[in-house]
């Protein structure tokens, strides 16, 4: 366990092969909230936007954060992503604090966070070879081995006919698939997701989140999906984490929180079906 | 005949020489704009490494420089031209000016390409572990670059326009053969030549950067 962000890069597999990867390798990052608060200062109203809030996401699970809007889902995925500081609290990968790093220790330890952000963030001017070659780039890594690894991640989302396309000529669904390509391209311990398919149909939904599955299978990253969607926790989340006003009111998997649920915010997403 | 033999002289080299200051001003001022451009992005509010006093600083030489008639700016300047390039007179002596004046003026378009550039891919890009230096390349100057090659084009533009000007207190070129043949020996045929002559300059030159611009512009 020391320094376990410089160490579990490089150990990760670099060049799998979806056929023979292994069903379960061993999934190593667990993800920690400890806590976090937050707050928003605008003209001169206050807005907690998190209160003290702390929860862990076991290592190789799926985890859900499901809440409203306004619930403080997107200040979590900033705290978690390392793009905006909590006011105070740790995030901790494995035990590890995030928000203590600084400078090449951060870029280091962000070699092992792999991120989709809502919007995608594909980088326009690259092919999708090259957007999903671009985490590798930033690793240092030789460009005979960033070859292999984005051909074999293509395949494993089915777009290796697409490679040398610009974004902007793929359908939504292929653009999601590339940024989570993008996102595993280091082989990173922990994924994060933040509403990955509140843009898609349903069957197109499906495709998504089976893959997201696929990558916690095969490749033992475990998984945290920020969402609004309870249809997204049903269909692959082991556990789930529900905000309500910037507080954690509930954890557990699915079955406990239907059987014993505290929260208004569970009952109205049930019923919103 | 020999006098249009004359003339076709006259133009050839006050063409030359106009390309010549065109194409070393363009060249510096791009590069001392881009340089400026970057720091002022790096330096804003909610930039790379923020530091609002240099901003300021630099945003007041930027306005100060931009507010300054070329014209004046190019005679204001002589002292500083003379001890650059050992003279105030001529083509070579008439680039100080143009990149003086133009560097201000590429490096407040060359901000606003960058600032064109979507943040999420800036946030995109930081959270997969790109240095600083990879995030300018990457995004700002890469996902810019559409933007900035019309600046380019612009400046250019500019330029020749300032050339002209240059042409007028001895700095050679079209500007300076238009006032000393067509305006001050009525040479109307050398005058006409000379707006026909900078008319396509300036075309070629937008329609090139247009073409370039389009062809990295994927999005």
């Amino acid at each position: 366990m020391v320094s376990i962000l410089a160490s579990s890069f490089p150990v990760q597999p670099t060049d799998f092969n979806a056929e023979n990867a292994p069903a379960h390798p061993m999934p190593d990052i667990s993800l920690t909230f400890k806590n976090i608060s937050k707050t928003y200062h605008l003209g001169d109203q206050t807005i907690s936007a998190l209160k003290d809030v702390s929860f862990s996401v076991p290592a190789g699970s799926i985890q859900a954060v499901i809440g409203e809007s306004g619930a403080g889902k997107s200040t979590l995925f900033k705290a978690a992503a390392t793009l905006e500081a909590p006011d105070s609290g740790q995030v901790l990968l494995n035990n590890t604090d995030l928000w203590q790093l600084r400078g090449p220790e951060l870029q280091r330890a962000r070699f092992n966070l792999g991120v989709v952000f809502q919007q995608l963030h594909l980088l326009p001017s690259k092919t999708v070879h090259e957007n999903i070659a671009l985490p590798m780039v930033f690793a240092g890594k030789d460009p005979a081995q960033i070859t292999r690894r984005v051909d074999s991640l293509l395949r494993w989302v089915g777009l290796f006919d697409r490679a040398h396309h610009y974004p902007k000529n793929l359908s939504g669904g292929q653009r999601q698939r590339v940024a989570i390509a993008r996102a595993l391209a280091n082989s990173p311990g922990l994924l994060l997701c933040d509403e990955p398919t509140s843009a898609l149909d349903p069957s197109t939904t499906n495709a998504i989140l089976n893959l997201i599955r696929n990558a916690r299978d095969e490749f033992g990253v475990t998984v945290l999906i920020i969402t609004h969607e309870m249809s997204v926790v049903r269909q692959i989340c082991d556990r789930i984490t529900i905000l309500e006003n910037g507080q954690r009111v509930e954890d557990g998997n699915l079955a406990e929180l239907r059987q014993n649920p505290h929260s208004h915010t569970y009952a109205r997403l049930k019923d919103s079906e | 005949m020999a006098n249009l033999e004359e003339s076709l002289h006259l133009l050839t080299t006050a063409t030359l020489e106009t390309l010549a200051m065109v194409a070393v001003a363009t060249l510096l001022s791009t590069l001392g704009g881009l340089l400026l451009a970057i720091t002022l992005i790096v330096c804003e509010p909610g930039g790379l490494h923020p530091m609002p006093r240099l901003l300021r600083i630099l945003n007041a030489i930027i306005n100060l420089g931009r507010s300054i008639p070329f014209i004046i700016l190019m005679v204001a300047i002589i002292p500083f031209t003379r001890l650059i390039v050992g003279t105030s007179i001529g083509t070579t002596a008439a680039i100080v000016p143009m990149v003086v004046a133009a560097i201000p003026y590429f490096a407040r378009l060359a901000e606003a390409a960058f600032k064109e550039v979507p943040h999420g891919l800036v946030e995109a890009v930081t959270v997969m572990g790109a240095s600083p230096r990879q995030i300018i390349t990457h995004t700002y100057l890469r996902e810019g670059l559409p933007a900035l090659i019309r600046a380019v084009t612009v400046t250019t533009i500019t330029l020749i326009s300032y050339s002209a000007m240059a042409g007028a207190v001895g700095g050679g070129g079209l500007g300076d053969l238009a006032i000393r043949y067509g305006y001050q020996r009525f040479q109307t045929d050398i005058m006409l030549a000379t707006v026909i002559i900078l008319v396509v300059m300036v075309q070629l030159v937008q329609s090139l950067g247009d073409r370039i611009a389009q062809r990295y512009d994927h999005r």
